[in-house]
């Protein structure tokens, strides 16, 4: 199983989301141009970025198509703002079309709280989901970020924050999208992470 | 001697710097500061095998059994320590990290009874005294106060005829100790740090007890020489009593024979590591580094007591090529806390700045003028380490960043 | 709607700071000496077993002796972890940050350079990589009615105002302030909880609060009077002390 962490240039924890899917099982590299996508068999989109900042980048490397097209065959996992610009638009500093793949919106997160979000926080799965499978209400995972994903139903996991609740996770098809890091999240992201690896099968 | 291989102050002419630490070849070893006038010809530091005389110094000392010169301490202690609680041993110092470890450790650890004796700082500072109030916590106090008029008088003539303001301030501690060990009649002094671990007599530091030649002599009392002016003229020309100078003036063989003062180095039967000095002195007792870095150093805890003590690195800078940074950083290398090439990186960034914090103070102390400061100052530079660059600056002619780089100390390895 | 799961918890991050020089994790006091305590590799390896949320690697040197950072040791840190990884000391450029991105980190730390030079360098890497993933690192010195702001391990005056930096420097973009006292820091006796309540309300950002934990007591005391996102603990951690389990089943049982 080859998954592939796709490396749009300045931004993304690459080296951990590496290592973490060596952890859980995978034969896992990075890609950098578009010829590197025939030899995986899954996707990883990071997180750890800026969403107008990773669409121009993905732009300017000649990434787009080859983007599009993996991921309309291939089970990809979109982490933090990997899940982010899988949506239709974002706002973050500016108003910037992402890759359109779901439906959703990445807004400003609204809540009590200091933003960004940053700690482990537990997660409610509220649908039957394959990459969310014996994941219980005692695990917790790593969120840090500021924005979250709105106006989208295929939502498989919801979290809560500082009197907010809202989407952590989605899921269609062989699209996944977690707004935590489960490169970060110690045994129960690895579980994440393995659920992943059979989200081919 | 008239040598081609000496310049000013018999320094060798080809700076060499130590394979292990960054000091150079350029460095004076201890005078005997009450002898010492401008015609005086330095003993340099001599390099055994590329290495200075503080390094082969450090190298031995990780062969020392300190638990064995523990029990040299132990046995020491045993013998001067009085039963009926009274003071038995004098520790002289002002409140800096070594004088904090040595009258701790010698109070909590092994039992004395210290008394504390100051010879103050020429200008003390505010961390100074405050770490001098810190110290003062452990045991009672003999302040010594100087003439202030005299005192003032010396240091600028110190630094006017020797380029070294430290001077009186080196005089009186040195000779303060031993002095009021005759006065309150306690046998025993015993300083923190030894000096050899600075590279002054290696020979010397085999020993723990400080050489009776730094602290008295048989000289009459007239003919010694004080800021590099003796006694004779400052008593005919500037009109100072015997009274008034006593103060500087080494005490005689046998007033110390009758009381039998003997001094030691603490440094001798603990392993003195200055950095864990610090750390021992933080930890038990309130005292402070300073709150921001020191002027041509990148520490914020060496010698910060006194205000003279920034010129007295500048120029000892300009005379030898080596300032603050020099010194903290040869003696980090040596005990293992900082790599050579750390320490080089330190010396081209801070070594050798200009003193700007508290020149002002200074010269209003000793009564001169700014300008009259950097024209003395100038007669001082060594002509074979100094040249000027394109934009007219002073510059080094062989600085140690421009120097094959050492092999350096333990944290070389 | 779905119910509410679990139940109230402790939520203040404890984090495990280590103070890196070369290959060494240290412990400065009052941000000097430079005391070995480990192995940076074995002590995150350590630190991360005990429970701590987060590891912050700090080279502490890197800026004072004007050099780099040692990629090498913080990809094998990285490794030893499966939770965040922040890491500063001597970052000057957004380059700087990525290359720590590709190395390990998950939040890139940094104050000289922004704060005595060119606080553009958090703009700019906002842009890129969120603010998120920029942490400014606060060295603080207390004087009479306001603290300043210190560079290069606490040695270098900037004659700015730590509550006005941190306003400046959120307001350029970034995401977590981890807030040190050059007063308290390394000494054991408690926290600057003054410093930290005003920091806390200054800004919207998360606030980690570090410097002077030297007994469970002094990070309860700290929690009782202000509400920090995290605390990072440095001394407590190395010398033994406490472990990172005691300190949250401590607090734990005060939530």
């Amino acid at each position: 199983m080859k998954i592939g962490v796709v490396d749009y240039g300045r931004a993304g924890n690459i080296y951990n989301i590496v290592n973490a899917l060596e952890a859980a099982g995978a034969d896992a590299g990075t890609i950098s141009n578009a010829d590197d996508f025939a030899q995986y068999d899954q996707l990883v989109i990071p997180g750890v970025g800026a969403f107008p900042d990773a669409l121009e980048e993905i732009e300017t490397r000649g990434l787009r198509g080859a983007l599009l097209a993996n991921i309309a065959r291939k089970p990809t996992l979109g982490i933090c703002l990997g899940m982010q610009i899988l949506c239709k638009v974002g706002f973050e500093f500016v108003e910037c079309d992402g890759l359109g793949v779901v439906d959703g919106e990445v807004r400003p997160i609204q809540c009590k709280g200091p933003v960004p979000r940053m700690g482990f926080g537990s997660i409610e799965v509220v649908r039957p989901s394959r990459l969310l499978a014996g994941v219980t209400p005692t695990d917790e995972f790593y969120f840090m970020h500021s924005y979250e994903v709105v106006n989208y139903t295929d939502v498989t996991g919801l979290t809560s924050y500082a009197e907010h609740r809202y989407v952590c996770a989605f899921e269609t098809g062989h699209i996944f999208g977690v707004q935590f890091h489960p490169e970060r999240s110690r045994e129960a992201g690895i579980g994440v992470l393995k659920n992943f690896l059979h989200a081919g099968e | 001697m008239s040598d081609e291989r000496f310049g000013k102050y018999g320094l060798p002419l080809k700076v060499e710097y130590c394979n292990c630490c960054t000091i150079s070849n350029q460095r004076p070893s201890s005078a005997v500061e009450f002898q010492q006038k401008s015609s005086d010809k330095k003993e340099f530091v001599s390099f055994e095998d590329g290495i200075c005389d503080a390094c082969k110094f450090l190298e031995f000392k990780r062969t020392i059994d300190w638990g064995s010169r523990e029990e040299e301490l132990v046995e020491l202690c045993d013998r001067y320590r009085r039963d009926d609680g009274r003071h038995d041993v004098v520790v002289p110092g002002s409140g800096g990290r070594d004088s904090v470890m040595a009258a701790h450790l010698l109070k909590y650890k092994y039992g004395m009874h210290p008394i504390l004796i100051t010879w103050p700082p020429i200008l003390p500072t505010n961390i100074g005294r405050r770490n001098y109030d810190a110290w003062v916590k452990i045991a009672s106090c003999y302040a010594f106060q100087q003439n202030k008029e005299l005192h003032s008088t010396l240091t600028r003539l110190a630094f006017e005829r020797l380029g070294h303001p430290f001077q009186p301030f080196i005089l009186g501690q040195k000779n303060l100790a031993p002095k009021l060990s005759i006065l309150l009649g306690i046998p025993l002094v015993i300083y923190g740090e030894h000096e050899a671990e600075y590279g002054n007599n290696r020979h010397e530091a085999m020993s723990p007890i400080r050489d009776r030649k730094y602290y008295s002599t048989e000289v009459a009392h007239r003919k010694l020489v004080l800021g590099g002016t003796a006694v004779d003229e400052l008593m005919d020309e500037y009109g100072f009593t015997m009274a008034d100078l006593q103060a500087y003036l080494p005490p005689r063989p046998d007033a110390l024979d009758q009381v039998g003062t003997t001094v030691h180095y603490l440094g001798y039967y603990v392993k003195w590591h200055p950095q864990e000095v610090y750390y021992y002195a933080v930890e038990n007792t309130d005292f402070l580094p300073n709150d921001h870095r020191t002027e041509g150093c990148y520490g914020k805890y060496f010698s910060i007591d006194d205000k003279i003590d920034w010129l007295h690195y500048y120029t000892y800078h300009i005379k030898f090529g080596m300032g603050r940074a020099t010194h903290t950083a040869a003696q980090e290398i040596r005990n293992g806390d900082i790599r050579r090439d750390e320490g080089v990186a330190l010396i081209k960034r801070f070594d050798g700045e200009y003193p700007e914090q508290y020149l002002d103070d200074c010269c209003q102390y000793m009564g001169i003028t700014r300008e009259h400061f950097d024209e003395v100052i100038e007669g001082y530079r060594t002509p074979h380490l100094w040249r000027k660059d394109g934009s007219g600056n002073w510059v080094l002619k062989h600085p140690i960043w421009e120097s094959a780089p050492g092999k350096g100390g333990p944290a070389n390895a | 709607m779905f119910p509410k799961v679990g139940k109230a918890r402790n939520v203040t991050r404890i984090i495990a700071k280590l103070d890196i020089k070369s290959q060494y994790v240290v412990k400065p006091i009052h941000f000097e000496g430079l005391r070995k305590i480990g192995s940076p590799a074995q002590l995150s390896r350590g630190y991360y077993e005990q429970g701590a949320d987060e590891v912050f690697y700090i080279d502490i040197v890197a800026s004072l002796y004007e050099r780099g950072y040692d990629l090498a040791q913080i990809q094998t840190c990285a490794k030893e972890l499966l939770v965040p990884f922040a890491v500063g000391g001597g970052v000057r450029s957004v380059d700087d940050f990525s290359r720590l991105f590709h190395a390990g980190a998950d939040k890139v730390v940094i104050n000289t350079h922004a704060l005595q030079e060119c606080p553009d360098v958090i703009t700019r890497a906002a842009r890129v990589f969120g603010s998120q993933a920029v942490v400014v690192n606060v060295e603080a010195k207390r004087w009479d009615g306001w603290w300043e702001c210190y560079s290069d391990c606490g040695r270098i005056r900037s004659g700015r105002n730590v509550l006005e930096w941190v306003k400046e420097a959120v307001e350029r973009g970034a995401g977590e302030v981890l807030l040190q006292s050059v007063d308290h820091d390394g000494r054991r006796r408690g926290f600057d909880v003054e410093l930290i309540g005003n920091v806390i309300g200054s800004v919207s950002v998360p606030v980690v609060a570090a410097s002077g934990a030297g007994t469970l007591a002094h990070i309860k005391e700290l929690l009782a009077c202000c509400t920090p996102s995290g605390v990072a603990i440095a001394s407590l951690l190395h010398y033994g002390v406490s472990t990172v389990g005691e300190i949250k089943s401590e607090l734990q049982e005060c939530a």
